[in-house]
């Protein structure tokens, strides 16, 4: 068997395939044959014969005058009508097959010869019955129908092309069945001369239609955010995958990991690359959104999927009872996590004051662990206080959960070192004493209500006294950054009632089930306010508002800073 | 008299890596996802196992800070030190992007004890070094592209029909994601810094006669191979993901004329005839074919040609260790999961077979994970020669 494909100078997107039988008399007879399938196709089948014998291929115009010649060997002998003998030759013509007659002929060693005329052209075969019409802005996903009107279009093959310009054709889909294929538009080239076409082949004639021209509008990049997928919940500071992938249509992809820049609505420019793992640190949902740039063309995508940063915390009230409170100390059974010696715990009073009604007032506290549970522990030695309630989180080590020990250098301050908080004065704190679970011993936490501070970049625990802090001193500390469960809120003559001062804020009014955890600070404004007093909170179910309270009639000063963290039972 | 924690090892890994006691070191590509093992050992005391001790990773230069482990924050660390073979009594951290990029930089991690606890000997809390990434020869990453494309399948006798449980006479094409899933899991397996997918132009879904088989699709995608303009470089072809979803693995990847491949495969359930979909192990390997790998010997000659340097016959991976998001069955959304791939289990019987084999392990879900060796020798399909790792056939052993 013997290939032969002709590839026209000026149209090398088609060519033609036929074939030649060699009888056992050497007579060569050229055959017409499918429709080539592809180049890989035919060189698969250049299994090298024995070559005894060589064929000469000619191609001749309308006169007959030769214009391309080619030798191709082969093992004649055993040749038959689909035999093992193989080869394939290419005559490249200075004329376009389609359009003008050609004839192939083959010779065996000058003495045989067989002539193919390839069949005439037979154009105006084919129209569309679905395609853009003149002018009209095409974009998406669209179906695109034609029909044939030979006669026996089941012999026919279909070819869907697409250009841009005019001139260069951009192959869509070959060997089309039906007359109707489904184009997405947005992945081709962008053009306001835009044509589809349609090419129609049977052996060797092919005819073809044309939409008029339209108008394709697409991104000059276009990006696709793969990952994150489905819901995504995580904790501020864990890690999210995220993954892209951008292309010019019909230009390949944005090779550049540089290109690729990954952001928050809520947290601002985060990473860089086609794929990263980003921290986010603002507890909410966050849109995430890739912008992509190349060659000054700039898109953004957002990621299908939100995800949601909420502080990773295990959530409760906790009730001194006579079951579980001894003197100064109560003991948190309720919560599986409780015998994690490892535990992060936060405590914070729910107390209303008696004078305002409620049965305890607050009560400075730490937490420590004793004979595997962790407890509750007032720190000047007092009983704990019938009728009062502590708000506790529990949560594991993590990026934004620690526990802090006091340095040398610590005075009545001690210095912390945490990536979220560095240099990022918007940054929260909440803060509890903490009474380390190892031997020896630390230091007892100190008995003065403490506060976060920030100066000059740095963040520090101070006594709200002005006591010392002894060196080896342990906080348990949650660092967040404000957003739908972290606020900072300031004790204003707005908001102050006597020893009380009201919270408003989206995330805690008219949320009588919402927990709150809060920690005093001493740097908000120039004047550097103290509250050294046990502080709580509590619900004002008149005002459906939550309130910070001092112990018994003790004013709340203006300018009191307080950061407020908000859960809710049983998160996480 | 207290205790102690330390490191004893550190490891820069893109999936394979081999043992710290070698002198050869799987290179690293520039801007390919890139993870840090920290393996460690604690000396316990009074206070009993050391729970609560977690890490941090610096690397020089980096904007991102000091990063977190991503697999847990903290561990209790072994007396006996860290498994190699697992994640969870080790570190793991992977190393922002830009971090990545083309050069050497250092690095240094630091073990984090409980707050509070007394700590002996704390030399050891602490190991520096440095990691060399790699691009092709300009400058860039290393790239392997292809085309994505699909077809369905038309004309489905009613008997065919009932075979294949279907309800029309169309088996329509699988989805877009499934493409993309699959690409993102290849891309754990092999060298490269992006496998970029791309969609044909018009993205079509093409019509197969039934009776035309499978054979048909993988010739219509051809022929779009074929049509891709000659290209020197790293690697462009076509991928068509066929309709079929079976319990075998099948797939076929055809070098062109042009220098673009030709890839046609279909899914494979995950240990039997139902869901999940073993996402990309069947990509992964075609693609490695394209990147000019052979297949292990144990695989028969008449399914393509055999590495003989490959030295293990069963086709397994040996005792190296692989690290990746895995299995493929959590693979597809939320977070990452991230496991140790290891070769070989702690008796020594097979644990992994090579990805370019066709050896399964029994009873267990077919990861197929690469060989140092087959890794390194994609690497240098995929970076067209400009990445050379040094001694190739030691890794063979």
């Amino acid at each position: 068997m013997i290939g032969v494909r002709i590839e026209p100078g000026h149209a090398v997107t088609t060519y033609l395939y036929t074939r030649a039988t060699v009888a056992a008399d050497g007579t060569v007879i050229l055959l017409p044959c499918d429709a080539i399938v592809s180049t890989d196709l035919l060189r698969s089948r250049q299994q090298s014969g024995q070559g005894t014998s060589t064929l000469t291929f000619t191609a001749l115009d309308a006169s007959g005058a030769a214009m391309a010649s080619e030798p191709a060997s082969f093992d004649a002998p055993s040749c038959d009508a689909w035999g093992q003998g193989t080869a394939v030759v290419s005559l490249f013509l200075p004329v376009d097959p389609k359009r003008l007659p050609v004839a192939v002929t083959a010779s065996l060693e000058g003495k045989q010869a067989s002539t193919l005329k390839l069949p005439p052209p037979t154009p105006g075969d084919l129209k569309f019955t679905d395609s853009p019409a003149q002018d009209e802005l095409v974009a998406g996903v669209r179906a695109i129908a034609w029909m044939s009107e030979s006669r026996d279009p089941s012999d026919e093959r279909h070819s869907v092309w697409y250009t841009a310009d005019g001139i260069a054709w951009i192959p869509l889909d070959f060997n089309v069945l039906d007359g109707r294929m489904t184009v997405d538009f947005d992945s081709l080239p962008g053009s306001k001369q835009a044509q589809l076409r349609i090419a129609a082949a049977r052996g060797a004639a092919v005819s073809e239609t044309r939409t008029p021209t339209f108008v394709v509008s697409t991104p000059p990049i276009r990006v696709t955010v793969t990952r994150p997928a489905g819901t995504v919940v995580v904790a501020p500071g864990q890690p999210v995958r995220v993954e892209a992938r951008a292309s010019r249509p019909a230009g390949g992809p944005v090779a550049d990991p540089t290109a690729y820049t990954w952001s928050s609505d809520l947290d601002g420019p985060l990473g860089t690359g086609w794929a990263c793992s980003l921290r986010l640190k603002q507890t909410g949902m966050h849109v995430l959104s890739v912008a992509v740039s190349q060659d000054g063309d700039l898109v953004t995508e957002p990621a299908p999927a939100k995800v949601t940063v909420t502080r990773p915390v295990t959530s409760f009230v906790h009730t001194p009872s006579a079951e579980n409170t001894v003197g100064s100390a109560t003991r948190l059974a309720h919560t599986p996590t409780a015998a994690e010696r490892t535990s992060l715990v936060q405590v914070t009073c729910l107390c209303r004051p008696r004078d305002t009604g409620g049965g305890a007032d607050p009560q400075a506290v730490a937490v420590r662990y004793a004979d595997g549970v962790w407890e509750i522990v007032r720190l000047d030695g007092q009983d704990i206080f019938q009728g009062s309630a502590f708000v506790v989180d529990f949560s594991d080590p993590g990026p934004t959960t620690f526990t802090h020990l006091s340095s040398s250098d610590g005075g009545e301050a001690a210095p912390v070192k945490h990536q979220l908080l560095h240099a990022n004065p918007g940054a929260l704190l909440l803060v509890t004493p903490v009474q380390p679970p190892y031997t020896p011993p630390a230091p007892p936490p100190s008995t003065e209500p403490i506060a976060a501070d920030l100066r000059e970049g740095r963040w520090r625990i101070r006594s709200q006294s002005a006591a010392e802090i002894a060196t080896g001193s342990a906080f348990n500390l949650e660092a967040l950054i404000p957003g739908a469960q972290a606020f900072l809120h300031i004790a204003t003559s707005r908001n102050i009632r006597e020893n009380a001062t009201y919270l408003d804020h989206p995330a805690v009014n008219e949320q009588p089930a919402a927990l709150v955890q809060i920690s005093a600070r001493v740097d908000s404004g120039a004047s550097r306010v103290r509250n050294p007093y046990p502080t709580g909170v509590w619900y004002d179910p008149g005002q459906q508002r939550w309130v910070i309270v001092n112990p018994g009639k003790t004013a709340m000063p203006e300018g009191a800073t307080f950061t407020v963290a908000v859960s809710h039972a049983d998160q996480h | 008299m207290p205790g102690r924690v330390y490191v004893t090892a550190t490891e820069v890994t893109q999936g394979v890596q081999t043992y710290a006691v070698t002198d050869r070191r799987v290179p690293l590509l520039a801007w390919r996802r890139t993870y840090m093992r920290v393996l460690v050992r604690a000396d316990p005391d009074a206070n009993g196992d050391w729970t609560g001790v977690t890490a941090q990773l610096t690397v020089e230069g980096s904007r991102a800070g000091a990063l977190s482990p991503v697999n847990q924050f903290s561990i209790t660390v072994p007396a006996t030190g860290s498994h190699r073979n697992t994640l969870d009594d080790s570190f793991l951290f992977e190393l922002d992007p830009i971090d990545t990029r083309d050069g050497t930089r250092g690095f240094t991690v630091e073990l984090i004890p409980p707050a509070g606890r007394p700590m002996g000997d704390s030399s050891g809390l602490r190991a520096d070094g440095s990691m060399t990434f790699e691009s092709n020869l300009a400058g860039l990453p290393v790239i392997w592209a292809f085309y994505g494309v699909r077809y369905r399948y038309v004309d489905i006798p009613p008997a065919d029909q009932v075979a294949n449980g279907l309800t029309s006479s169309t088996w329509p094409e699988r989805p877009w994601s499934d493409l993309e899933l699959d690409s993102g899991y290849a891309a754990c397996i092999l060298p490269v810094a992006y496998l970029a997918l791309s969609e044909w132009p018009g993205n079509p879904v093409h019509d197969v006669e039934w009776a035309d088989t499978y054979t048909a699709g993988r010739a219509w995608a051809t022929q779009l191979a074929d049509m891709l303009p000659l290209a020197e470089g790293e690697g462009f072809g076509v991928v068509v993901l066929q309709p079929e979803i079976t319990d075998r693995y099948q797939g076929l990847c055809q070098a062109l004329g042009n220098g673009a491949f030709c890839i046609n495969y279909h899914g494979t359930f995950l240990n039997g005839s139902s869901p999940p979909l073993d996402y990309g192990t069947t990509l992964a390997h075609e693609l490695g074919h394209s990147m000019g790998l052979c297949h292990t010997p144990n695989v028969d000659a008449t399914n393509g040609c055999q590495d003989l340097s490959f030295r293990r016959a069963d086709g397994s991976v040996g005792d190296y260790i692989g690290v990746g998001p895995l299995p493929p069955t959590s693979y597809p959304a939320g977070p990452d999961v991230f496991a140790a791939v290891p070769g070989e289990n702690p008796d020594g019987t097979v644990a992994e077979c090579d990805f370019m084999s066709y050896s399964t392990v029994t009873g267990q879900q077919p990861v197929r994970w690469p060989s140092p060796y087959m890794y390194c020798k994609a690497m240098k399909g995929s970076s067209v020669d400009s990445i050379d790792p040094a001694g190739i056939d030691f890794y063979a052993g």
